[in-house]
């Protein structure tokens, strides 16, 4: 059942969901998967996760690359920390996104227009890369995300 | 929420601390009021609480404890501080912010004392960090995120 009814005391920083996202370029492209919300708008997000408890972002990040598309990535950098304060389909969410910059060690990997990925769940997916000089077909999420990377390179 | 059904990141804790400087001085909560097994120090400030942006949660938390307002509040990085605090394990994600106080007698003062939110009393004192430190400083590479941004 959803919804914020229980019975135990839950510290003021339940529901906060800290996570991971790997921030991999290709010049002005940047690697994502591609979502559609309930009414079906488009929105794109780079790949990643929950953190979980006792685990470092940096590693849930790798993780996270490893389970989804099965690859290895190295150089990875702590870019910066966004907070997305937003709701949706009618839930409210709270969300710390910790960005790391990362490269594939498989170089081969940029050549690919698409890249093949399973979700935790089972689900399939498809991530590919979007131009991010360009204007976006959908919101790329998290918010902040696209100032950190112009920060990034000035 | 039942325990087998939590989220695999139940448990960490969000967190917005404030440095404030006075030269090569920060203000630091001092815990041995509370504590007498661990002593450390901590920039003072609180956990972040769901739908609150951190800079709200440490103008909050300054409020709350120290009755103070703060401004120029300026966000200087993010830690994750990954810790076993006497045999539980701690993860907080810390956010951490430069602020200075409105009022510039806290400043002047040797020993600011507040009150934490379950009514404990708090100290926070002045400590000189480009000097060793007689207990350990958290979070920790909170000294190497103050370097690298001018003071």
């Amino acid at each position: 059942m959803a919804g914020p009814v229980t019975t135990q005391r839950s510290p003021g920083y339940a529901g906060i969901r800290p996570v991971a996202l790997a921030v991999i370029r290709n010049g002005s492209r940047l690697l994502v998967r591609e979502y559609r919300t309930a009414k079906g708008n488009r929105f794109y997000r780079p790949l990643g996760g929950a953190i979980h408890f006792g685990e470092r972002g940096a590693d849930a990040v790798r993780r996270e690359i490893r389970e989804e598309i099965g690859e290895e990535i190295e150089n990875v950098r702590h870019m910066g920390t966004v907070e997305n304060i937003f709701e949706r389909e009618g839930q409210p969410a709270h969300w710390i996104v910790l960005l790391f910059e990362a490269e594939f060690v498989d170089r081969s990997r940029y050549d690919s227009e698409t890249i093949e990925g399973v979700e935790g769940d089972g689900e399939r997916f498809e991530a590919r890369w979007i131009d991010i000089s360009q204007p976006l077909e959908g919101p790329l999420h998290p918010d902040g995300l696209l100032d950190l990377l112009a920060e990034d390179e000035s | 929420m039942r325990s087998g059904l939590l989220p695999t990141w139940a448990g960490i804790r969000p967190l917005a601390l404030a440095v404030f400087r006075d030269g090569p001085r920060i203000l630091v909560e001092d815990n041995a009021a509370w504590d007498r097994r661990d002593w450390f120090y901590r920039p003072p400030g609180g956990g972040v609480e769901f739908g609150e942006r951190a800079i709200e949660a440490v103008r909050r938390e300054m409020w709350e404890e120290f009755e103070a307002e703060i401004r120029d509040v300026r966000q200087l990085g993010t830690l994750e501080n990954i810790f076993d605090y006497h045999g539980r394990p701690g993860h907080e994600v810390v956010f951490v912010f430069e602020a200075r106080f409105a009022d510039d007698s806290y400043y002047e003062a040797e020993r600011i004392v507040g009150t934490e939110g379950g009514g404990t009393r708090i100290e926070a004192v002045w400590i000189d960090v480009s000097e060793p430190l007689d207990r350990p400083l958290y979070p920790l590479g909170l000294l190497e995120l103050l370097r690298g941004s001018a003071g």
